[in-house]
């Protein structure tokens, strides 16, 4: 059976024309490049306390080190159990992800016993990007089977786009018009014998566009582990306006032979709020000019200034320098993760923390709960949308996702969907501190009040009725009461 | 066959189904009963009555007011009164640029002009532009005695030949009905009708016993159920326009809830034999917090009518009716509306102002019937006044999520109110066309304007007469914008010259720079 791997969008979805060369001649990496089977267990958002559902599927990974093999993050997500196999060898060894990497749909995966493997020669990099119009040969195992097959094309365009697999993440991609179909993901491509690439996803909307993970990305990610944990990328969360016109330049006090450009937004809690300000104006980004359209010269390279942070780690400094007020200053911004960001991030291998109270289940707002149970309140989503940049990203956004069907709640069903505020005038800020707040209003309190957004009424619950219809419910639909994850 | 027919049956913007007819249509008559009632030289003498109503709709582009609409003829039809205007709904006239009317055979046709027009009762009489010289020979239709349930009337419909042909329609109730304008809604009779597709079916007149009951405005070809405005409108619109008095309904400004759930009841202390709909929401200075209502007040009774849980009361005439119908009721008769209620437990009485100035003060225009969408151009950036149709073409039907923060803060918390006296309109940057003066400016686009050179900025007209000042010593020739903007940059300059420049080459394309 051949299941695709693309948890989101169906991506790969089309007819391959896998070219079989012959690969006794071809290929002398063969023994490097591994079948990943998954099996995977998948939490139902919409349905918080049930058990996962069971499926699973196929993907590539290579070895690029000792017991080190490189795959997608997408191919290992929500794994349960990993079996890798090399191309026409029938035994299977266990693995397990040393690392994951969603924000760059990368994952470093090792096995229980490397024996078997220590002669396998490992896979490199090529340290340049390959040029357009050159060509790649993508290997990997598509639709299945336990021969590995290889695609030929070149690539098409050097260009950012998005990564899907998280959904919020934009990265340097090589665009290939070679046929990449599921279980393709994680494979590696090569020029001659070196890696320029990890087939990762494809368009659907478009003939032949392939797309792979660049060595630059795959070399970031490898830094990042090295100190044993992954950190992902960190965000300089300003935005920019090019300040082309003359007049315009008079006003900011800009001499015409400054090139550079005007901060329009800084991202509260981003990496450079408090440091930089609307208005800057900014002339050099760790001593390279910024062009006039906020480009600077990497490597002989124009690239967006943006580029420089995408290669930095937690904790590195960007070095500025600008023109606030007509005076010259110099600024440093540590860079950092942009927290509130992973509220807009799939989640993956998480199971769902839920709140149940008589028949009301609370679930905090992210983007699985969000899509699982189509939320579509007008005040729920605008707070969602808002939160990044609210004044306590931190917090969470608790919903009422729920609403058990009973004669208890039969007066309250249309609060279903609605953000909660706050329980008794205590603002919630989490769904545990909810937990304890219900708790203890239920004892020292006659009646419950849960104020929602958007609702002029509060939700109200008489507390002795509650406790002894959330007892009766509890035991009539066999669930636990709640679940917190750290 | 069907599907090659034209399409007859479409929605419109205020939910309601209307029908319209792209063109005549051979139909059977088989479905259709002539009024048995009526002798054949009577009918003649009566269809008279009816007129056929052409209008020319030109439709503002609410999003893109530059643009010239594309226009659209609709066909309706319009009932002579006896005070010998023509009586037929205000969706037949709204942003038309031209109405012709024709006698019922359409030998005579000639250019009609609106005599009055009342847009929450979707009413609106017209006469002749020809006045007395008029050739359309007609007779007066007066009204009917209200209607009861199970009762019976006819639909009237012309065909292309002239022919009348009438539908029974059994009433089945009376309703509210949102109102075209989008401002809260009116009553409004349904009946059950098997209506065929002919000419001349947006608006249709509903006759009882020879005499005018209704204008029919939408019809349900799915369910055979159709909605007519309602006698009781039509009377007050008359009794306006005999009068010279206000069109429209009042806005009382309140939201409520009903009273069905017990924990509710308990915490408002209300008597176990009151039933009654809870106030939730006060918009202020609204007729209601004038009248001293409170949130969380429990109004049990308006008028001498005892109002349910769910907030209907027992109609003289009808079946139960929503609460609102006493608004009408009273409107204009009577200068307030008397309730009664709970608050915590203890009895209330209050006498609720009716006007419509709620109305004026609101500052999101909700509709383009009465004025047009005025916007101004200045160097390529172009302004408008935020109105719910711009958000509806913008921002689609579910336009409260997708909107940007700063537009739902703003209608969340003052969608009808006026807060803030001073500020009449919002005033919003709503398209960056490219020219040397916007270059650079990305993502300003929806913004909205608050301030011009430190002068705030209340409607539109504000904003022309500070962007035609010149430009002064201190200014560096620059117009400075300041925009609700959070945590970005929230000013722009404009090069005034810069402007003026691109002001003329957007002339010289055609683009008029304001429209008012």
């Amino acid at each position: 059976m051949i299941i695709y791997l693309i948890q989101r969008s169906a991506l790969f979805i089309g007819f391959i024309v896998t070219v079989f060369s012959s690969l006794t001649q071809a290929i002398s990496f063969e023994k490097s490049i591994v079948k990943i089977e998954v099996s995977t267990e998948n939490y139902d958002y919409s349905l918080p306390w049930a058990a996962p559902r069971f499926s699973g599927g196929i993907g590539t990974g290579f070895l690029i080190g000792k017991n080190q093999f490189l795959t997608n993050a997408h191919v290992v997500s929500d794994a349960r159990q990993i079996l890798i196999s090399a191309h026409n060898v029938d035994k299977k060894y266990t693995a397990k992800i040393k690392y994951i990497a969603h924000d760059c749909d990368l994952a470093l995966l090792e096995i229980e016993d490397f024996t078997d493997f220590e002669d396998v020669p490992v896979l490199t990099f090529k340290e340049v990007l390959p040029t357009l119009d050159s060509t790649v040969k993508v290997i990997g195992f598509p639709m299945g089977g336990n021969r590995i097959s290889i695609t030929k094309g070149i690539v098409s365009r050097i260009d950012f786009t998005n990564y899907v697999h998280s959904g919020v993440d934009s990265h340097l991609i090589l665009q290939v018009d070679a046929a990449i179909n599921p279980g393709n993901s994680g494979g590696p491509a090569f020029q001659g014998e070196e890696v320029v690439g990890v087939a990762f996803q494809g368009l659907t909307s478009a003939d032949n566009t392939g797309y792979l993970i660049p060595v630059p990305v795959i070399k970031r990610f490898l830094t990042d582990i090295e100190d044993g944990t992954y950190d992902g990328y960190v965000e300089l969360g300003i935005s920019y306006w090019s300040l082309e016109q003359a007049k315009l330049r008079e006003y900011y006090q800009i001499k015409d032979s400054q090139s550079g450009v005007l901060i329009s937004q800084v991202m509260p809690h981003g990496s450079a709020d408090g440091i930089l300000k609307t208005g800057d104006f900014l002339t050099k980004i760790d001593g390279i000019s910024i062009s006039n359209t906020g480009f600077i010269q990497l490597k002989g390279n124009p690239v967006p200034l943006y580029e420089l942070a995408e290669r930095k780690f937690t904790g590195d400094k960007l070095k500025f320098e600008l023109i606030r007020e007509g005076k010259l200053i110099h600024a440093s911004v540590t860079l950092d993760r942009l927290k509130g960001m992973d509220l807009y991030k799939v989640i993956y291998g998480e199971r769902p923390a839920y709140l149940f109270f008589c028949g009301l289940a609370f679930q905090p707002l992210n983007q699985n709960s969000l899509t699982a149970h189509k939320l579509s309140d007008p005040s729920l989503l605008q707070a969602y949308n808002h939160h990044l940049r609210s004044e306590n990203p931190e917090t969470q956004l608790i919903a009422l996702t729920h609403i058990e069907s009973d004669l208890s709640t039969t007066w309250i069903q249309d609060f279903k969907g609605a953000l909660l505020l706050n329980v008794n005038d205590i603002e919630i800020v989490s769904l545990s501190q909810l937990g304890q707040v219900i708790e203890e209003q239920s004892k020292i309190s006659s009646h419950l009040h849960f104020e929602f957004s958007g609702f002029d009424m509060p939700l109200i619950l008489d507390s002795k009725d509650a406790l002894q219809n959330h007892e009766r419910l509890l035991k009539k639909l066999n669930i636990a009461p709640f679940y917190f994850n750290s | 066959m069907r599907s090659s027919f034209p399409l007859l049956f479409i929605s419109c913007l205020s939910c309601l189904l209307l029908i319209i007819s792209c063109k005549p249509l051979e139909s059977s008559n088989s479905q259709t009963s002539t009024h048995p009632e009526i002798a054949e030289e009577a009918k003649d003498h009566f269809s008279q009555s009816f007129i056929r109503i052409q209008s020319t709709i030109k439709a503002p582009l609410a999003h893109a007011p530059w643009q010239l609409p594309k226009p659209q003829n609709q066909y309706g039809m319009g009932v002579v009164l006896e005070n010998g205007y023509i009586l037929t709904s205000a969706s037949m006239v709204a942003n038309t640029s031209y109405i012709e009317i024709s006698s019922s055979d359409d030998l005579i046709k000639e250019q009609a002009v609106v005599v009055a027009c009342d847009y929450d009762s979707n009413l609106a009489l017209l006469q002749s532009q020809l006045g007395t010289d008029s050739q359309l020979k007609s007779t007066g239709i007066s009204l009917s005695q209200p209607i009861t349930k199970d009762d019976t009337a006819q639909i009237w419909q012309l065909e292309s030949q002239g022919e009348t042909l009438t539908t029974t329609a059994t009433f089945q109730k009376a309703l509210m009905i949102s109102t075209i304008g989008e401002v809260g809604s009116t009553l409004g009779y349904q009946f059950k009708a098997s209506l065929q597709r002919s000419s001349n079916s947006f608006c249709l007149p509903v006759i009882k016993d020879e005499k005018l009951l209704g204008i029919m405005v939408s019809y349900r070809a799915d369910e055979q159920r159709c909605t007519s405005v309602s006698l009781e409108s039509i009377q007050r619109f008359i009794h306006t326009f005999e009068n010279n008095g206000n069109y429209g309904l009042p806005l009382l400004g309140l939201n409520f809830k009903n009273t069905l759930s017990p924990t509710y009841r308990d915490w408002l202390k209300l008597p176990h034999d009151e039933q009654g709909i809870i106030v939730t929401k006060i918009i202020p200075n609204s007729p209601i917090e004038q009248a001293g209502i409170q949130k969380y007040d429990v109004i049990t009774h308006i008028e001498e009518y005892d109002i349910d849980s769910k907030g209907y009361f027992n109609h003289p005439n009808y079946p139960k009716i929503f609460w609102t119908a006493l608004i009408e009721q009273a409107y204009p008769k009577q200068a307030t509306l008397k309730m009664k209620g709970y608050r915590k437990g203890e009895p209330i009485e209050f006498d609720v102002p009716l006007n419509q100035e709620l109305k004026k003060h609101q500052k999101l225009i909700r509709n383009y019937f009465d004025e047009d969408p005025l916007y101004f151009v200045y160097g390529g950036f172009i302004f408008q006044e935020l109105s719910l149709p711009y958000l509806s073409t913008v921002y689609g039907g579910k336009w409260l999520q997708n909107v940007p923060y700063s537009y739902f803060n703003l209608v969340n918390n003052e969608l009808l109110s006026d807060l803030d006296p001073e500020s009449k309109r919002v005033v919003i940057l709503s398209r960056v066309i490219p020219s040397p003066i916007t270059r650079g400016y990305t993502g300003v686009e929806g913004s909205i304007i608050t301030h011009i050179n430190g002068e705030k900025i209340n409607d539109i007209h504000d904003l022309k007469s500070q962007l035609s000042l010149a430009p002064t010593a201190q200014s560096l020739g620059l117009h400075t914008l300041k925009l609700d903007r959070e945590h970005q940059i929230n000013k722009i300059v404009i090069d005034i010259e810069g402007a003026q420049k691109v002001n003329q080459t957007l002339q010289q394309r055609g683009l008029p720079l304001f429209n008012f």
